[in-house]
């Protein structure tokens, strides 16, 4: 007997656990989206739904202690925080509906929500909370498995009907924003989120009052069915979060493919000049050796003229190393290396490269150095790269055969935080449609023709990863202006 | 290489090289004097435009891309001036559809850089060539007008019945004169002109553009 009666005593009992188990899930899964949230700042979602879960969860706590308390002055003041809860549950989960389908109706949900903050204040000031008016006694229930548990009975409070009008609203709010969402597109998402907060809601919806008319023999489970409708959220959250992660893998590699893609563009552009630039050194020293022995052959050659020669093919043999070193150090496919550089430096060495080409086309360049420019630090040879697609983009720009002046012209400036790049042609400027959408992906399409779109999606990257800006605009007049901006180096960095 | 010494054998032929890089005017140069021609070296197609206008028997070694001027444009410049000198295309950039724009305005040749001496040589011969035939179709049209312009006006107009097959006999009706008179003139024509018959008289005055009248 003894030993029996010390295991009832520690045994907790049925509607404990159960209770107790439903807080426990609720705040796990609270805790769990608030986790999402941190992650994905700018989904306010995975707010709400945490939001929801923690009230969840302390519902589910406030219902145990309702249904196990003896006196009515706990009673009273639990019951006033339990409606507080539910007020808790039902607005951000209103608001998750209105974010999640975008074709929920705003004026709804904006209804609801005032409709239950004036239930809230009717419950903090009325005497006896939202749900009565007088609570005339506290009643022992015997529930089917024998425990007994707490029901309150008294009037109800008029102003109870607020809760059920908004409550209402809910299901029709709900319901409508589920089939509009089921009809244009997300379908699956519109049946598994939108059909589970209705069916919970509305289970409970008949539950209650079942209970409240004696018919069935439980407690009220309005926490259960909030966790089953958070249960079914985070389900389909977290199902989204893992597909988004897999599209961002595979939106990186895609970048990275691209990425290279525009390289070995930039590479044949580059290749193209250098082959042009190296032909005419070749040529030269072809010609001069087949000078030379046109002079041995004839018997009368002079030494001096062959030394000449000599020299001449010598000069023309470094010319075109240089070009191919030239080439070779802007194109190197190695680790990008960050260092501090003066970029008028590495301007003028991307200049060199290009300015054979400038001459043949008749492009005329001019050329602005701020004497004291600060250091950047960044990869050099990426900047570098960044400088080559902007000059060769203004060097098609302005080789167009409307344009009638070829000019490019750089500049840079230097101000307290940053240094400034601006390369300015007088070519045929940025098509309307696209000046706002530059360096976006989206406009890809629009000018795949001649690879130019890319190079610029590039520059983007390139000098978004050290920090700076890059703009582009047309010129009045004429022409487009693009101009990025690099931090200047502090020395904090290393 | 007979073909070589044909050209350079004659010292008013003359090699132009049109070429922005100076290198190459010079390394051309050089081959080319060995080669036994007279050359001329210019850094821009202006500064070519600038020199007297060359009337000879030459040929312009040509790059399309260059500061200023255009080769293509120097191209046109000199068919506008109906210059005899033939043009032979030297260029970095091969590319197929300037090639054959070039070759359709009359160019002897497009040869892309760097060049073999062979090729090079080679069509500098046949630009010689093509240069002499314009050259001495050019003299010879020239000589033709020299003499066709000793005739009297009278003469021409005889000139002009014969050229269109007018018998004396008509011609006399149409000009109102004697038969004889007419007889005269046709004497006068033939002795002006250097020509042994009437058929030569009719080819002499293909050359040029005469009136023919009936």
């Amino acid at each position: 007997m003894r030993a029996d009666d010390t295991v009832k005593h520690v045994s907790m009992s049925p509607l404990t656990i159960a209770w107790s188990m439903c807080a426990a899930a609720c705040l796990m899964l609270a805790l769990l989206h608030m986790l999402l949230w941190l992650k994905y700042s700018q989904n306010a979602v995975y707010l709400l739904s945490s939001l929801m879960a923690f009230a969840a969860c302390a519902s589910a706590l406030l219902e145990l202690g309702l249904l196990s308390t003896q006196s009515l002055e706990t009673y009273r003041a639990l019951i006033r925080w339990e409606n507080f809860a539910i007020f808790m549950i039902l607005v951000p989960m209103v608001w998750f509906v209105q974010i999640y389908f975008k074709s929920a109706r705003r004026w709804l949900a904006l209804t609801i929500t005032l409709l239950w903050s004036l239930g809230m204040l009717v419950n903090f000031v009325s005497p006896y909370s939202l749900t009565f008016s007088t609570i005339a006694e506290l009643k022992q229930l015997p529930a089917f498995w024998g425990e007994s548990f707490t029901v309150a009975s008294g009037t109800e409070n008029p102003w109870k009907l607020l809760a059920d009008i908004s409550s209402l609203l809910i299901l029709v709010y709900v319901g409508d924003a589920t089939f509009r969402s089921w009809r244009y597109k997300n379908q699956r998402e519109a049946l598994i989120i939108g059909s589970g907060i209705l069916v919970f809601i509305i289970s409970a919806g008949i539950h209650t009052p079942l209970v409240d008319a004696g018919i069935v023999h439980t407690p009220y489970m309005i926490s259960f069915a909030f966790l089953a409708i958070v249960a079914t959220m985070s389900y389909q959250l977290a199902s989204e979060a893992m597909r988004s992660q897999h599209y961002e893998r595979e939106l990186q590699q895609t970048r990275r493919h691209l990425d290279q893609l525009a390289r070995s563009n930039l590479l044949g552009e580059c290749t193209t000049i250098i082959a042009h630039e190296l032909n005419q050194p070749l040529t030269a020293i072809l010609s001069n050796a087949q000078a030379a022995r046109k002079q041995l052959a004839l018997n009368g050659a002079e030494k001096q003229s062959i030394v000449e020669i000599l020299d001449d093919i010598v000069r023309d043999d470094k010319r075109a190393s240089e070009i191919i070193q030239r080439l070779r150090s802007m194109l190197q496919n190695k680790q990008v290396v960050r260092e501090r550089f003066d970029i008028n430096q590495a301007i003028r060495e991307t200049l060199d490269m290009l300015k054979g080409e400038f001459k043949a086309r008749s492009i005329s360049l001019s050329e602005h150095y701020e004497a004291s420019m600060s250091e950047v630090y960044a990869g050099r040879i990426e900047i570098q790269q960044v400088v080559l697609n902007l000059l060769l983009n203004a060097a098609r720009s302005v080789s167009v055969p409307s344009i009638e002046t070829r000019m490019i012209s750089i500049r840079t400036r230097n101000d307290q935080n940053a240094v400034h790049v601006d390369i300015q042609d007088s070519g045929t400027g940025i098509a309307s449609e696209l000046e706002g959408s530059l360096f976006n992906l989206n406009s890809l399409h629009y000018e795949s023709k001649d690879g130019l779109g890319m190079g610029l999606i590039i520059c983007h990257r390139i000098i978004e990863t050290y920090g700076g800006h890059i703009r582009a605009q047309n010129v009045a007049g004429g022409g487009a202006l693009f101009s990025f901006a690099l931090p200047v180096h502090t020395g904090q960095f290393r | 290489m007979t073909k070589t010494l044909d050209h350079t054998a004659r010292a008013d032929a003359r090699v132009f090289i049109v070429d922005d890089d100076e290198s190459i005017c010079k390394a051309l140069t050089r081959l080319l004097t060995a080669s036994g021609y007279t050359t001329e070296a210019f850094h821009s197609a202006d500064d070519y435009v600038k020199r007297k206008p060359f009337d000879g028997i030459g040929c312009l070694i040509l790059d399309i891309r260059m500061p200023g001027m255009s080769g293509t444009d120097l191209q046109i410049h000199l068919q506008r001036q109906q210059s005899s000198i033939a043009v032979v295309f030297l260029t970095g950039h091969g590319d197929l559809p300037v090639g054959i724009q070039a070759m359709k305005r009359g160019a002897v040749d497009f040869l892309t850089k760097p060049v073999d001496e062979i090729a090079l040589l080679d069509a500098v011969n046949r630009a010689l060539s093509r240069s002499q035939k314009v050259h001495d179709e050019k003299s010879r049209r020239a000589d033709v007008q020299s003499r066709l312009a000793t005739l009297t006006l009278r003469e021409m107009e005889v000139l002009e019945y014969i050229v269109g097959g007018a018998r004396n006999k008509q011609i006399a009706l149409y000009l109102g004169i004697s038969e004889k008179t007419v007889k005269a003139h046709r004497g006068a024509i033939m002795r002006k002109t250097g020509a042994s018959s009437p058929a030569e008289v009719g080819w002499i005055c293909s050359m040029v553009d005469l009136p023919i009248r009936k």
